[in-house]
């Protein structure tokens, strides 16, 4: 059982790897706090994998829990901050007119 | 039984690990910012209740004491999962959709206000007013 789950821990992290790419890469601000959302909800699995491979998962959900939780409360700031502050592409969006105007 | 519950749990860790290789690809490759919210919302949010669930199958077929416990901890992070991924999603697609994100479309001509604009209440009805403006000017100049 532990194969398979170094397995699935490998698999998560290497499929981690193209929402990096979109972090960097990606042309709004919101498409990168999308993917540091998706990226820190599978952390949380992450953790929980870690834990069966060191055979104390008691310790490790409770980290699970703060992470899945902090994590839901970073996106819900971040996009109650992008949402009137700040347009998403660094200046007034091509809908043809300001917003805060 | 242990048999039974580690193989139920196996094949739930896989099918897990298949969505959560769908919404991957599908924020890599999506052409749009909609849509590649769509397939981060879905698809992460269902492999990671799938996975969370082998995982608490995993932990209760130990059979000690205090199991039972921790595979409902892990059972409540999925929970929350489920409440949480949907919400933030459709909070950072609305704030997208007020900044005016652009969706893809074949002639590449769509406005964002072709499809019901902003969400803002204030611009949108100045803008109401001012096409109600310019309407009236073009009825009196003719």
């Amino acid at each position: 059982m532990d194969f398979i789950l170094i397995c699935a821990g490998i698999a998560l992290f290497l499929m981690m790897l193209p929402i990096m790419y979109r972090i960097v890469v990606g042309p709004t601000a919101i498409d990168r706090i999308v993917a540091v959302n998706v990226i820190g909800t599978k952390t949380a699995v992450l953790l929980i994998i870690i834990g069966a491979l060191f055979h104390n998962v008691a310790m490790f959900v409770d980290f699970a829990i703060a992470y899945a939780a902090l994590n839901f409360l970073g996106s819900l700031a971040a996009a109650r901050y992008f949402n009137r502050t700040r347009p998403a592409y660094g200046q007034v969006p091509q809908g043809g007119r300001d917003l805060d105007g | 039984m242990g048999e039974l519950l580690n193989i139920v749990s196996i094949i739930l860790i896989l099918s897990g690990l298949v969505f959560f290789l769908g919404a991957s690809i599908g924020i890599l490759r999506f052409p749009d910012f909609y849509t590649r919210m769509h397939a981060a919302g879905k698809g992460d949010t269902l492999s990671t209740i799938l996975i969370m669930s082998g995982m608490a199958i995993q932990v209760i077929g130990d059979f000690e004491g205090s199991s039972v416990l921790v595979a409902i901890k892990i059972l409540a992070i999925a929970v929350l999962i489920m409440l949480t991924s949907p919400t933030s999603t459709h909070l950072l697609m609305k704030a997208g959709f007020d900044d005016g994100i652009i969706p893809v479309s074949k002639d590449k001509k769509t406005k964002i206000n072709d499809l019901g604009g902003p969400f803002l209440k204030d611009s949108l009805s100045n803008e109401s007013v001012a096409k109600k403006k310019t309407a009236t000017r073009k009825r009196v100049k003719k």
